[in-house]
């Protein structure tokens, strides 16, 4: 069925993206990917075979931050993106008035900037905030809760920031999404009187697979990657409770006195991580869908 | 198809360099070229901009043929106008001063030092004291060394080990980070406590003084349990640093570190404090007159001035001192910056001049930076400047530089060599644990063995 | 009656995640006419300082001339990355094959490197083809983006191939089936795409900041940030810089989302 004439367009439509990708993308990792094999502070390093690697093995604050990142990313990532495809799905129903004002609404967390809601969450998490305010006043806590001080509820705040954050930036996709759906579909269970949960989860979420896997990718992506929360809200403490990995791999290049090779080290392990993580998870997808 | 050989050979050429390391040979020629480019660049950006006064005053002056010299740094309001002022003493050149966050300027250094790219780069650099060690050991002949240049006996003793390695001066000292013990004079009388009483407390009369205030209704300071950068005032003050002079940990044999710890839980069990988890609470509780007491360097007496409310409240006094530790004086600093000019830069050795003329000898300068910003700098012979010895009325008219700049020569000198951040963050890792009540000595020891693995 | 009640569940349901959602947003402009220490300190209400900290932020950063740096920059970057990177997901769903379906995988895992990790042998590379403070490093790199080629790809999985094959019998060239055929069919993929490519080219940070020397140059965040700078920041001021840095972001959602309202026939109607 091929022809010359699919097999240049094919070609050619994907040229720029692959030659953007690997020159501004893969030649700076294989560079990383060279450095890791070398060792040494700053400017003067030296190759030194696999040193960096079993550092990394031994490494405490290295699992630490990974299991931190892991934890954001198994609690915040179902729950927003449930969140999110509910609004969408909510937003897509032309019944609803008003739609273009709530879309907006739960857009602009994503365009807050992290300066005021840093401040503003801190205020809210207060020890004579807002929420201890009124969980002492329900008498549901007797003394306030220390939120960011406390390895737990530290945690807590940094997810939820997370959580109402994102939310809207990944209604987005799935409102995009839906608009590729045929209307008919609907149409169709309408008449056949499925109610809102039937239709959302035999006929919306199995039309969407492509785009939850999407979102999913995007979001343990950015989770992976996380830090300006983190440093705003909590600084990584206390101790080392919500510090991420992210932020462990700047300190390595640019905080501490700079272990460039170490740091691309850590940096490639949370790159193979996030591709396996993103292979299994598309075999599973796969199996359940075929 | 064009596009695809241009490519490959964009690729070719960049995999080239990278083979070759740091990239910086190879590429000279490109370079040469580009530089003309560059500052062709500069030029236009600056005709561009909003002539203001001091710019105007700069573009006369450029027609004698002065020299260009970029500075990167943070704080506008201060290490901003201090460039100003200099610049406006002396014709051979022309600053500008590139102003950045800390975070940010730190960061971007470190990346353009790393790459090897020695075009487009700044003439002078501003890093924090306590960073420097490790951007002259990551670098090495990335610096000009400014021996030949200054004499180091006109500046604060301490500030010399922070801006040398291996023997060789490197960094112009600028501000001190000399450490106080601001108070509300209101609140301490509350107490039943008088000026005099405040001068030579030591840590405990100091905590003594807490439970007095909290009985009034005040908290002493503040505290945050995730925040042990003022150990370093502590350890400072008797000498002490986190590590030895060969910059190996010494957490479990350090008694100042311990009474750290030991004053840090009192403080975190006690009533007399207010607990803050970040710097907005923090200078939220002093403009909002809920301490009595601020224990840091003397660069906060801008952020406590904003409360305005509060002038003739203030005043100044020695830090507490760590009784029972050998070498314990009650002065210490914290934090302050230097410049350092880059070897590699175009205009290097103006550069170099240019600060050894100015901030490492002219006292004039000093005299027009406390009187018009109250800026203070480590050079010693500018400490009896005509312009310390005025009053600040939010401090009661307390000569407040004055007596910052007799403590200055006092501060005892320590090597911090270069792993400041790692054995902080090192200790701030078991940090809640020590609070929580466990083991100090194992706990310390987990943290030497995770700071000797950091630095490795 | 029962849809009645459901209709009701449902707005009370948006009007709730909506004021949540809105709150921070509207006490970030409530601060803007505050003074520093009542932002510190949580104020909710409105204040009077509105006009002295526009005029301090106005004269602490060059605003002016890093929003339209920042404006140019993002639209060019969004356009390019829209157009290069939607053929590349068009074409990775409709010419498939295993080479593809490889090559796809690749781009898309490279967007899972740390940028830390890059930022060094990035600059080096810059500085090699001499465009270091030139604003072809920051287009460049932002062109190609993974995450945007990935989006087209995952949408365009619902794109009807009947389509295509029915325009192929008509005569129609490759290239005049994707603009005249996918392009307007995919109206809502691209408006989202559009506010997505926009808002990373508007909010980079930290590679304009290593990359770009001269201050006439700087971007928007770049600018604002620097009003945040010095040990007693004046909050007020800072909240004005970022009010309206965020603006056009929200401008541009507001004008693109009345493209999420028809489907993809709804268009080919």
């Amino acid at each position: 069925m091929e022809n010359k004439k699919t097999v240049l367009a094919r070609w050619s439509m994907i040229s720029i993206a692959a030659v953007c990708v690997m020159v501004f993308s893969y030649v700076p990792t294989a560079s990383a990917f060279l450095l890791s094999f070398q060792t040494g502070k700053g400017a003067n390093l030296q190759f030194n075979g696999f040193a960096n690697y079993i550092r990394l093995i031994n490494d405490g604050t290295f699992w630490v931050t990974l299991g931190n990142t892991l934890i954001y990313a198994a609690v915040e990532i179902p729950i927003m993106l449930f969140i999110a495809l509910v609004v969408a799905v909510l937003l897509n129903d032309p019944n609803i008035k008003e739609r273009g004002v709530y879309r907006t609404c739960i857009f602009l967390p994503c365009v807050t900037s992290m300066v005021s809601y840093s401040i503003l969450f801190k205020n809210i998490f207060a020890l004579d905030g807002i929420i201890n305010n009124l969980l002492l006043r329900l008498n549901i806590v007797a003394t306030p809760i220390p939120f960011v001080l406390d390895a737990f509820w530290a945690k807590v705040v940094i997810i939820v920031s997370l959580i109402w954050r994102y939310t809207g930036y990944y209604m987005i996709f799935y409102l995009a999404g839906l608009q590729n759906i045929d209307p008919s579909i609907y149409e169709a269970a309408k008449l056949d009187g499925c109610n809102f949960n039937q239709t959302f989860f035999k006929i919306t979420v199995p039309l969407l697979k492509p785009i939850i896997f999407l979102t999913t990718i995007m979001a343990l992506n950015s989770t992976l990657q996380l830090f300006d929360e983190v440093v705003n809200l909590t600084g990584g403490g206390p101790g080392n409770s919500t510090r991420t990995i992210s932020e462990y791999i700047y300190d390595l290049s640019f905080n501490y006195v700079p272990s460039y090779g170490y740091s691309a080290t850590v940096s490639l392990a949370v790159f193979a991580l996030v591709v396996a993580l993103t292979i299994l998870q598309k075999e599973v997808t796969r199996e359940k869908g075929e | 198809m064009k596009g695809k050989v241009l490519a490959s050979v964009l690729t070719l050429s960049i995999a080239a360099s990278l083979v070759c390391g740091c990239g910086s040979q190879a590429t000279e020629t490109v370079a040469e070229d580009k530089t003309s480019d560059s500052t062709g660049a500069v030029t236009e950006a600056k005709t561009e901009e909003k002539t203001s006064e001091t710019k105007s005053e700069e573009k006369t002056s450029e027609t004698t043929e002065s020299v260009p010299i970029t500075v990167w740094g943070w704080d506008q309001s201060f290490n901003g106008v201090s460039f100003e002022e200099a610049d406006a003493l002396d014709d051979s050149v022309t600053v500008d001063f590139q102003e950045m966050g800390k975070a940010d300027c730190l960061q971007k250094i470190h990346t353009v030092l790393a790459s090897g790219v020695t075009d487009d780069l700044p003439d002078i650099v501003i890093i924090s004291d306590a960073a420097a060690q490790g951007y002259l050991m990551s670098y090495p002949g990335s610096f000009l060394p400014m021996d030949d240049y200054l004499n180091y006996n006109d500046f604060a003793s301490y500030k010399k080990d922070y801006v040398s390695y291996d023997g060789v001066g490197y960094g112009v000292p600028f501000d001190t980070g000399v450490a106080g013990l601001f108070y509300r004079t209101d609140y301490i009388e509350e107490a039943g406590y008088t000026e005099d009483d405040m001068q030579n407390l030591t840590w405990d009369e100091y905590a003594e003084l807490g439970k007095k205030l909290a009985a009034n209704g005040h908290m002493l300071q503040t505290f945050n349990p995730n925040d042990v950068s003022n150990f370093q005032i502590l350890l400072q003050s008797c000498g002490q640093w986190y590590t030895d002079d060969n910059g190996q940990a010494k957490f479990v044999d350090n008694e100042a570190l311990h009474e750290c710890y030991r004053l840090f839980k009192e403080f975190n069990e006690s009533d007399f404090v207010k607990v803050v988890s970040d710097w907005s609470e923090f200078q939220g509780a002093i403009n909002g007159g809920d301490v009595a007491c601020v224990i840091r360097g003397s660069w906060i007496a801008s952020t406590i001035k904003a409360g305005a409310d509060q002038s003739g409240l203030w005043k100044l006094a020695p830090i507490p001192v760590l009784e029972g530790i050998n070498g314990a004086t009650n002065k210490s600093n914290q934090g302050g910056s230097s410049f350092y000019v880059l070897a590699n830069a175009k205009n290097a050795d103006a550069a170099a001049k240019f600060l050894a003329n100015t901030f490492g000898g002219n006292t004039d300068l000093y005299n027009t930076l406390a009187k018009n910003a109250n800026i203070m700098g480590t050079y010693l012979p500018a400490s009896s400047v005509e312009a310390y010895s005025t009053g600040d009325d939010y401090f009661s008219g307390q000569e407040v530089n004055k007596i910052l700049a007799g403590w200055i020569a006092e501060i005892p000198a320590v090597n911090p060599g270069a792993y400041t951040a790692e054995a902080q963050a090192a200790l701030l890792a078991v940090t809640p644990e020590i609070l929580n009540g466990g083991d100090i000595d194992s706990l310390l020891s987990t943290a030497e063995e995770q700071f000797n693995q950091s630095i490795q | 009656m029962n849809k009645a009640v459901s209709y009701s569940i449902k707005r009370l349901f948006l009007i709730i995640i909506s004021f949540l959602s809105v709150f921070p947003f509207l006490w970030m402009v409530i601060s803007a006419t505050n003074d520093s220490a009542d932002i510190m300190m949580g104020k909710l209400t409105f204040g009077r300082a509105l006009l002295k900290n526009i005029r301090n932020a106005i004269e602490s950063a060059n605003l002016g001339r890093s929003f339209i740096n920042s404006t140019l920059l993002s639209v060019v970057i969004t356009i390019l990355s829209l157009f290069i990177c939607s053929l590349a997901g068009y074409a990775f769903v409709i010419y498939k094959n295993k080479a593809t379906e490889v090559l796809c995988m690749i781009i898309v895992a490279s967007m899972m490197v740390p940028f830390a990790a890059k930022i060094i042998p990035l600059y080096r590379m810059f500085a090699n083809m001499g465009l270091l403070n030139n604003y072809l490093c920051i287009i460049l790199p932002a062109i190609g983006a993974p995450f945007l080629v990935f989006f087209f790809r995952q949408n365009s999985e619902s794109f009807p191939k009947e389509t295509i094959e029915a325009a192929r019998v008509d005569g129609c060239n490759e290239w005049i089936i994707f603009t005249s055929i996918y392009f307007p069919m995919m109206r809502s993929t691209y408006a989202a795409a559009a506010i997505f490519s926009f808002m990373a080219a508007w909010n980079n940070y930290m590679w304009p900041l290593i990359a770009l020397q001269s201050e006439s140059k700087y971007t928007l965040p770049l600018a604002v940030s620097n009003l945040a700078n010095g040990f007693t920041p004046d909050y007020g001021m800072v909240m004005v810089g970022i009010i309206i840095s965020t603006a056009p972001t929200i401008l541009i959602f507001f004008i693109l989302q009345k493209n999420f309202v028809e489907g993809i026939l709804g268009s080919v109607k």
